[in-house]
């Protein structure tokens, strides 16, 4: 399976808000996607996602150009994991990832026995199927963000892509998620998220897109990208970008946020 | 990990037994009061012996049968009736049973439906303008015909229907016209236009009631309660075709409707069309709670509650809660029916609307009181 995005321009009403976006990604790959609030990262997700028509050039897959498939033919190749949100009804949470299959299966049908194990499994994967008879409400916001990360999961894609997975979440729920996206990357899977921290991007060792308001995007491995000056690029902030070897004495990078006063000071 | 495929299929066994429990039950009820129904009633003659009415319906059904193949059975007619004394009431009862049985279970659907599209809890028909177009339909009737509409049920059907029709219609127009191209059928803007437009029919029927005398204003309220109605087999008919056309569709695809609870992000990216399911969902529950309300009087309190009730019973699943409020909506309409046709105020019955608020209030108060609720 290969994602191919070709000098795309994507936005609203045929007002280009990101131009000329072209990146390749294949299995097993995971590549965040960073920019400041509202540079268009949920747009071009979207276009991706075929939700909005693209303005100019081709997202193929595997070289065919997806923009006449019909949106069942799209569930079988992507998912889409939105910000978990509460819903308005006490769904349990095996029910909500049965929701998945919904797509999947015809109008009339009831989930077969199939369903259910395919199911079953993904609840299994990423970890919360002694959940799995919870009442959504009651579960925490990790466990949630987990859930949706299922549902999607269970419409079996190939490329699973989320909006900013880890909003919210506490510490330890953020590594859970990582942690599963990883394994899922392992097996094979494509994964592309937002996130608006760039530590991500170094902790998951994925490919970053980096967007800027007025700047062309660079793509690339995040090792080379998130530089220093990226980051104040992208982010108008002072940001430091820390080596050191960590506990498997691996290099690793990490960013820092260097705040004014002690700018003054040096 | 890999999970055994056997050790699956014994949790979802586990999960299925549960379900069976409790819709078992719940089925055992509704039959046995449908039963009940059968027999019981104050008005005269008051209860018929279960044997005797088993024998008036069968009888009913040999005819019925007789006609359709022309066998001897039929030539005896008159003198076969005759020597059943019950044998029309029984058979009045049965379609009153009938109708109370699937409006029962019809309202409590477009709730659950209604609720499930707008993803919010009291969402019901009216929303759109479902009992505005029957009050106005009956005020219109009483305006021409005066008291005599109580007996003439055909042309008040088409008035009901045709304004709830034109009323829905309107809605959709409405709201197509004012939320552009790019998101057509938002909730919110088929909120706002089905309250506008039924303001607009409200107003009309508030004017022509301030025009009605006081009998006829009598009249109104018992067309409205549903006490008083005449029910032959040409009103049963037009009962069950509408019944048909609207929960046959909504049954088939029942399981699909949890995507119309999806945004439409998430419908489209698992490939539902969202939009079509919805307009589809919420027209058959228009003509339910229509044909319930012309039937059975204002039994809406049961779109809200009954729903509520289910959700807490069996989870947020569109295909349980739907069987459940079904079945829990039409045991709690017979029943309501029974009781409030044993009371007898001022020469009349008391209305079943009325009886059902006495006895669903209270469950719901106490369900909401217990519930974990989800929104705030």
């Amino acid at each position: 399976m290969k994602l191919e995005v070709r000098n795309v321009s994507c936005g609203y009403e045929k007002h280009a808000i990101l131009e000329h976006i072209s990146f390749d990604l294949g299995d097993g790959d995971i590549c965040c996607i960073l920019g400041a609030n509202g540079v268009g990262k949920s747009t071009l997700f979207k276009t991706i996602l075929q939700l909005l028509p693209v303005i100019d050039g081709q997202i193929c897959i595997n070289g065919e150009n997806i923009q006449k498939w019909s949106p069942k033919k799209i569930s079988k190749i992507m998912a889409y994991v939105e910000q978990a949100h509460v819903p308005s009804f006490p769904y349990l949470v095996k029910d909500i990832a049965m929701l998945g299959r919904l797509g999947q299966i015809s109008s009339f049908a009831q989930p077969s026995i199939h369903d259910y194990e395919i199911v079953e499994q993904a609840l299994e994967d990423v970890g919360i199927r002694h959940l799995r008879d919870k009442v959504y409400t009651d579960i925490s916001g990790g466990e949630r963000q987990l859930l949706m990360i299922a549902r999607a999961l269970v419409q079996q894609p190939k490329i699973l892509i989320l909006d900013e997975p880890t909003a919210n979440l506490d510490y330890g729920n953020m590594i859970m998620v990582l942690n599963c996206l990883k394994q899922l990357s392992s097996k094979g899977l494509c994964i592309i998220f937002t996130t608006h921290n760039p530590n991500q991007a170094f902790m998951m060792h994925a490919k970053t897109l980096m967007l800027f308001r007025n700047d062309p995007y660079i793509f690339g491995e995040s090792e080379k990208i998130i530089t220093e000056k990226n980051l104040y690029k992208a982010y108008h902030a002072h940001i430091q970008i820390i080596e050191f070897l960590d506990a498997y004495q691996q290099p690793i990078k990490m960013c820092n946020p260097i705040f004014e006063e002690r700018e003054n000071e040096n | 990990m890999i999970l055994d495929q056997q050790e699956i299929r014994q949790t979802l066994k586990k999960d299925q037994q549960k379900d069976r429990i409790l819709f078992g039950f719940l089925i055992t009820i509704v039959i046995l009061l449908f039963l009940l129904s059968l027999c019981f009633k104050t008005s005269s003659p008051g209860f018929i012996p279960p044997v005797e009415t088993f024998t008036n319906l069968t009888t009913a059904f040999r005819l019925f049968i007789s006609h359709l193949f022309h066998t001897s059975y039929s030539l005896n007619e008159t003198k076969i009736i005759q020597s059943l004394p019950n044998y029309y009431i029984s058979l009045t009862r049965f379609y009153r049973t009938i109708i109370f049985l699937l409006s029962g279970m019809a309202v409590p659907l477009a709730g659950a439906i209604f609720q499930t599209i707008y993803k919010n809890p009291m969402a019901s028909p009216n929303i759109i303008g479902a009992t505005a177009g029957v009050q106005l339909g009956n005020v219109i009737m009483i305006t021409i015909y005066g008291a005599a509409a109580l007996y003439m049920p055909l042309t008040r059907y088409g008035y009901c229907y045709g304004i709830t029709m034109v009323i829905v219609i309107g809605v959709f127009v409405l709201t197509r016209f004012t939320s552009g191209s790019s998101n057509r059928y938002s909730v919110l803007e088929m909120v706002m236009a089905g309250s506008v437009v039924s303001q607009v029919f409200q107003v009309i029927t508030t004017y022509l009631m301030y025009l009605l005398e006081d009998e006829d204003l009598l009249t109104y309220q018992q067309m409205n309660l549903g006490t008083n109605i005449r029910t032959d087999i040409t009103s049963m008919i037009i009962f069950l075709i509408a019944m048909a056309v609207s929960l046959i569709p909504t049954m088939l695809i029942h399981y699909r409707f949890n995507g119309a609870g999806l945004t439409r992000e998430e419908a489209l990216m698992q490939g539902i069309h969202d939009t079509r399911l919805k307009i589809m969902g919420q027209i058959c529950g228009v003509i339910m709670v229509t044909t319930a309300m012309i039937h059975c009087g204002d039994v809406g309190m049961l779109s809200m509650a009954i729903p509520h009730l289910a959700r807490y019973f069996v989870g947020a699943d569109f295909k349980k809660v739907s069987l459940c409020s079904m079945l829990m909506g039409a045991s709690l309409m017979l029943l309501c029916r029974m009781i409030s046709s044993m009371i007898y105020i001022n020469g009349s019955e008391l209305p079943v609307s009325f009886m059902m608020s006495l006895i669903v209030m209270p469950i719901f108060m106490v369900v909401l009181a217990r519930q974990r609720r989800g929104f705030e």
